[in-house]
């Protein structure tokens, strides 16, 4: 047969990973589950796609629950599932508009546990919204 | 969908390999996660490029990218190999520095967002710019 058994099974029997398990990314006797595959370092945490200019909807996501609109270029992602503390990662892209460059960014006191303030804005950090803002997050929830 | 009629066996039972749609619904624990499907998780990245964007522009690596073209300066359009379901889907990118502002973002145009490509844009200051390593990532459903 050309395929693979789980580690364990057949003779023993695997498990599904712990939130531990899959934290520590070292076993090789457990298995990794739809449910908790969220919990490996290496995967995305939470990420969100949404339209920034007029009212700001929610275009596509996981693990977010809402944006907040906090004024011209200024947003709050809040996140469903908590991280464990405020020292994770995250990298955004925003839309150019007209003949201006678009970035986003954060500023310094941004990350929170269960919420992020993000910003867009033109070259020089002028800031401005945008039609399209993405964002993703990585660490440990 | 339909279930593989590969079960992998384990004491007291089976642990069957979840279903694209288990695994985009993050259903429990019953199930493994195997190396075909782990990218249907919504937690994974479904495709990233690493790309030189100078001169003749060229893949330096990649994930489900079938290719890249050169609009422009400082303007790609990132091909992917599996689509996206719809274009919900997230990017982030950065590149390497030449001034003290840089950024990749979406390309100013309308329908820069496909399900089977994404128009990028690489800047400096206030204007595209080719560099020699510009990168991106993109999550969302497949």
């Amino acid at each position: 047969m050309p395929y693979s058994y789980p580690p364990g099974s057949g003779s023993g029997g695997a498990s599904a990973a712990t939130q531990a398990e899959m934290e520590a990314a070292s076993s090789t006797t457990v298995y990794d589950s739809p449910e908790r595959h969220e919990f490996h370092p290496g995967s995305t945490k939470a990420w969100a796609t949404f339209t920034g200019t007029g009212t700001v909807s929610l275009n596509g996501s996981y693990n977010v629950v809402s944006i907040t609109d906090n004024g011209t270029g200024n947003y709050t992602i809040n996140i469903n599932h908590d991280f464990s503390s405020g020292s994770y990662f995250g990298a955004g892209a925003g839309q150019t508009t007209g003949g201006l460059c678009h970035t986003c960014y954060m500023p310094s006191t941004s990350k929170n546990v269960g919420y992020v303030n993000i910003r867009t804005g033109h070259s020089n950090y002028v800031a401005a919204d945008a039609a399209i803002v993405d964002w993703n997050f990585s660490g440990d929830q | 969908m339909r279930r593989s009629s590969v079960i992998y066996p384990s004491v007291g039972g089976s642990t069957p390999v979840a279903t694209k749609t288990e695994i985009e619904g993050l259903s429990g624990t019953g199930f493994f996660i195997c190396p075909g499907r782990q990218q249907y998780h919504p937690a994974t990245a479904k495709a990233w490029v690493s790309i030189d964007g100078t001169g003749t522009i060229a893949i330096l690596a990649s994930y489900n990218v079938s290719g890249i073209t050169d609009n422009g300066t400082g303007d790609y359009t990132v091909t992917f190999d599996t689509d996206f379901s719809d274009t919900n889907y997230a990017m982030s990118g950065h590149r390497v520095i030449n001034s003290n502002y840089n950024a990749v973002s979406y390309h100013k145009s309308g329908g820069t967002k496909s399900t089977g490509s994404c128009r990028i844009a690489s800047h400096d200051t206030a204007a595209l710019s080719d560099t020699d390593m510009c990168d991106a990532a993109f999550l969302g459903p497949q």
